[in-house]
Order: structure tokens, then sequence, then C-alpha cells
């Protein structure tokens, strides 16, 4: 098959500049649309399933938290000795120094106020002890100290504004916090990407425990031990930590894998993330269908060059093809346009849900996908105008107005 | 120009195909009713622990719970259930609850998906009547294989042999087990 040569579909791109225009256009903005959802999904998803860190397979963290309450580590309450005991009773608790990776830890919801007489907003807190960072290695103080025991401190996650509504400067270094019917003193922040805790504000656990009157009781107890082998429920320290739970029926808790508890939450959003993509495929699916109309107009007004081009011996098919080049270069251009746009508008943009908050994710997996489907709108909507186009025989295309 | 209600068909049927599909897609690894994923996997008691008749002079659980000492030995009867999770994954350890005390399963009325929580009863309730059997072996360790691979279930009713372990409060009873009976059925 003899094939027209890719000169031909480029100069044809600057025929018509409004055309060029509006498919560069609509392809951008459907690339825009898929970067979008595709970056809510990855983020969402990223942030509700724990990430593999340096010392994935061979530990992981273990929460003991209060039966019925495996859902919800906010609903759960257990006897605040269960750290204790649990750090006494649990065989190859991983340790530091003769410091164990427990940490005992209270997660609770309470509304905090930029001022006494400022509308209240609900804030995620995390009171913990120091060995919160042990068990958390993923937590990085990037500014500032950590909140001191007995003092009215606290330190914000990176995405903790976001969480708030409030600009992330309100939460700088130094700025106060009103809870509890007092001021407290922002001393440090701290980042953990791709976590809830980064919508977090985190306080030491005595002082939460104050704070909410529950002196004798704290949410869970985090605990680091040998990673298991999936294929094998014996192996690792995640039966030993079930083993005791099972064992103090008097503390009523129970153990599951951190990994395990965040899965759960993130498949309670599941039909969110699937709703995302329903609504971005079907608008860009709009958005397709507008492409075809354009291209329907834009080869219509080229029956007489088609019907040319095979009167000179180009074969249907080769024609064809060269429409279809045009319209997924023009394509592949908005695509392009499209994806500089998301990553410099779209990419760690962060967005508030009932968790905390999380920030799109625009990573390689995401901008292929967009990338693909700009490309499938160039491909797809130059295929059925370009057949109908070529439809006519050609002495009627010669003729055509 | 394509037709509006052309487009419109298009376009739901693209939806409903999708949704179908990532619907289908996220069905993977779909747990099982208590929340663990489904064992392939089967795995055997050693020789000796699994008795062929129920042991005589089976007591309660509320009743040992409230009168045995540690170092008692004792011959137990009850279902297994408690909990959400009554079984220890990996491990022969499992609570179980006093015969006395009605599960869900026991109300035709109760659909709860999971009956041997025993939900319906109060925390109080639960806690009096329910102790934790650990099958051991020689060394007192409890033994490393997963008991519902190894064809036990919750609401199972057993009848267990054992040495009542420390008790470090009223609340707690731990039973070395060194046999089990499983009632067929």
């Amino acid at each position: 098959m003899r094939q027209l040569p890719f000169q031909y579909a480029f100069r044809n791109l600057g025929r018509s500049p409004s055309r060029l225009a509006a498919s560069l256009v609509g392809s951008a903005l459907v690339v825009l649309l898929a970067l979008a959802a595709g970056g809510f999904v990855r983020g969402m998803q990223l942030t509700l399933t724990p990430q593999a860190g340096p010392l994935a397979g061979e530990y992981e963290n273990i929460i003991l938290l209060g039966t019925g309450s495996e859902e919800a580590l906010e609903r759960s309450q257990i006897d605040a000795a269960a750290a204790t005991i649990a750090a006494a009773s649990i065989p190859g608790i991983r340790e530091i120094a003769g410091t164990p990776f427990v940490s005992p830890e209270i997660n609770v919801a309470l509304p905090v106020r930029t001022g006494p007489q400022d509308e209240p907003r609900q804030a995620v807190i995390r009171g913990v002890t120091s060995t919160a960072l042990l068990v958390h290695p993923e937590v990085e103080i990037t500014q500032g100290r950590p909140p001191r025991t007995g003092e009215n401190e606290l330190m914000a996650g990176a995405l903790a504004a976001t969480r708030l509504g409030l600009p992330d400067e309100r939460l700088a270094v130094g700025k106060t916090l009103y809870l509890d019917g007092r001021d407290w003193t922002i001393t440090g922040r701290f980042a953990a990407p791709a976590t809830v805790m980064e919508a977090e504000l985190w306080m030491p656990l005595t002082n939460l425990q104050i704070a909410t009157r529950r002196e004798g009781t704290i949410s869970s107890v985090v605990v680091t031990l040998p990673a298991r082998d999936p294929d094998d429920p014996a192996s690792g320290g995640f039966a030993d930590a079930e083993l005791f739970a099972t064992s103090r029926l008097d503390l009523e808790i129970a153990a599951i894998p951190e990994r395990d508890y965040y899965a759960s939450i993130a498949a309670f959003y599941q039909p969110i993330r699937i709703m995302v993509i329903i609504t971005a495929i079907l608008i860009g699916a709009g958005g397709l269908l507008g492409g075809l109309n354009t291209m329907y107009a834009a080869f219509a007004a080229r029956v007489r060059e088609v019907g040319a081009l095979q009167a000179m011996g180009y074969t249907r098919a080769a024609v064809a093809l060269s429409l279809v080049e045009e319209s997924t270069f023009a394509a592949a251009c908005g695509s392009i346009i499209a994806c500089l746009l998301g990553l410099t508008l779209l990419d760690g943009l962060a967005v508030r849900f009932s968790m905390g908050a999380f920030a799109l994710t625009l990573d390689a997996p995401v901008l292929l996908a967009a990338i693909a489907a700009g490309l499938a709108v160039g491909l797809i909507g130059a295929l059925p105008p370009a057949i109908r186009c070529l439809r006519l025989p050609i002495p009627e295309a010669l003729k055509a107005h | 120009m394509l037709h509006a209600t052309t487009a419109a068909r298009a376009l739901t049927a693209a939806g409903l195909t999708l949704a179908l599909t990532l619907a289908a897609c996220s069905q993977e690894d779909a747990p099982t009713a208590d929340g663990t994923p489904a064992q392939a996997t089967t795995a055997q008691l050693p020789a000796g622990v699994m008795l062929e008749q129920a042991p005589a002079n089976a007591m309660p659980v509320a009743q040992v719970k409230a009168s045995a000492a540690e170092g008692d030995a004792v011959t137990v009867v009850g279902r297994i259930g408690g909990r959400r999770q009554p079984m220890t994954q990996g491990r022969a350890a499992f609570i179980i609850m006093d015969n006395n005390v009605p599960s869900c399963a026991d109300n035709p009325d109760d659909n709860c998906p999971t009956p041997w929580d025993y939900c319906c009863e109060t925390p109080d309730t639960i806690a009096a009547n329910s102790a934790s059997i650990q099958i051991v072996d020689d060394q007192g360790n409890p033994i490393a294989i997963d008991l519902a691979a190894a064809g036990f279930s919750p609401l199972d009713e057993v009848v267990v042999v054992g040495t009542v372990a420390e008790r470090p409060s009223d609340a707690v009873l731990i039973i070395k087990a060194t046999n089990i009976y499983k009632r067929a059925g």
C-alpha cells in the first residue's frame, strides 16, 4: 500500500488554526479530566494503603484495639495498661537500645478553633508518646520540635491545614489553635507522605488523655513485630499478638495488622473511587463525542481533497491512515499540554475527606493512563468521520462542495 | 452529525459496562464472612490430641471460670465463639463460650453475619462465660497450626481437657489443653 507521507498530515494541521485549537483544547480537556480523576483515585489509594518502607517484608505493625472497633480506631477504648502488658507478653517485639517498638495511642476527632470565638473545625488528633516515631518511621519532623508533655503544645501534619480548611501558614510553627478551653502552641510540623497521619495533629498522650477526660484508657497500642508470610499464617509475629489478645480476655482487645486495618477502610471508599472513575469516563466520552462532531465537520469540508488523493492512486486505507495520523498527532500535542498543566496545577493538591486529607498523586501510571486516553480520543475521534468521508465514490467526491 | 439519542445510548451503555467491569475487578480477594481470607491449605493436630469420644464429667465454662485456680486439671465443654474472630490465625488457640449462653444463631430472627460473636449478649455476660483455650505441645507452647485449616469452625461444640494457666485476674481463664473432642454437626 502506498502511504501518504507523514508531512502531509502534519502540514494539514495548520490549514485551519481554529480547528487545530479546538482539537488541542478538546483532547487537553479530556486528558486533564483523566489526570484529575486518576490523581484522586491514586492519591486516596496510596493514603489508605500502607506503603512498603525500607523494612517491608521484615517487620509489620500490628494494632491492638478494642473488640468490636476493628473498623474505626476512633471508637476503640482499651485499658491504658494494655501497652505495658503487651510489651511484656508478646515475644519478638522489635526493639532498639532496649526500647520496644510499642506505641500507646489515642485517636480522636475533636473540634478546634483558631480563636475562642471562631467557628469550630473538626480535627483528627493523635495522642502519642516518643515511641510513635519509632513505630511510624514514615513520619518525619520537618520543622520545629515535638510537643512536650505537660505543656499546651502540639505538632501539625503537612495536610492538617487542608483537613481544617485553613491556609497552610495558619498552622506555622509558633501559631496557636484553641482546644479544650485554652490555646495550644504549634511547636512543629511533620510530613508522612501517603498516610492518613499527614492530616493529623499530634500531641503528647498524657495531654490528650487529660483533654478528653480519659486518663485510664487509650484507643490502641501499635506494636512492631516480624512480618508474616502471606502464605503461612503461623509465621511472623501477628499470630503471637493475636494469641495475646485472645488470652487476655480481661483487656477486651483484638489484634489486626495495620495494613489490613487500612485496607478495610480503603474498601469502604471503593464505591467513591469507582464513581469518580465512571464520572470521568462519562465526561470523557462526552468530550470524545464532541471531538467526533468536530472531526465530522472538518473532514466533510475535505471530501474533494480526499477524492483527489484517491484519484491520484492512494487507497482508501492510506488516506484514512493519514487522517488518523493528523488527528492523533493533534491529540498527542493536547495530551502533552494537559500533562504539563496537570503536573503544575493538580499534582500534590490536597483534598479533604472524612479520614483526614490526601494529595492528588499524578505518578507514572496515572500519566500513562491519561496520555492513553488522549491518544484514544485522537484515534477514535478520527476513524468514524474518516470512514464516512471515504465512502463516497471518487467521481462524487470530486464534485462535492 | 451524531444523533443526540444515539449519543445518550452510547454513553449509558459505556457507563454500565464500565461499572460492571470495575465492580467485578473490585471483588478480588473478597474476605469470608468472619473477615479472614479464605484458607486453601489444610492442617492436622498432632496424633493423640483429637479424642474419639467425649470425655466424661465435662464442666461448663462459667463454672470453671468461677472456681478454678492455676494448675487445676479441668475438662471444659463449650462452643467456639465470643468475638468476631474467635480462632487465632496460625496458632491452635481459640475462645469458647458457655453452652448456656445462646449465640445469635440460636435466634431464628437474627440475620447477623457473624453469629459466633455473641453480640446479642452484654459484654459482662460474655466475660463471665468465656475462656481461652490453647492446644499446647510437650513444652506447653501453643501448637503452630491454623485450626480453621484443621477443620474447626466458629460455633463448633468442643470438650477440652487441660490445665488452668496463670490467672492474672478473675476475668482471665486460659486453659492449656492437651486433648480436644469436637462434636459432630
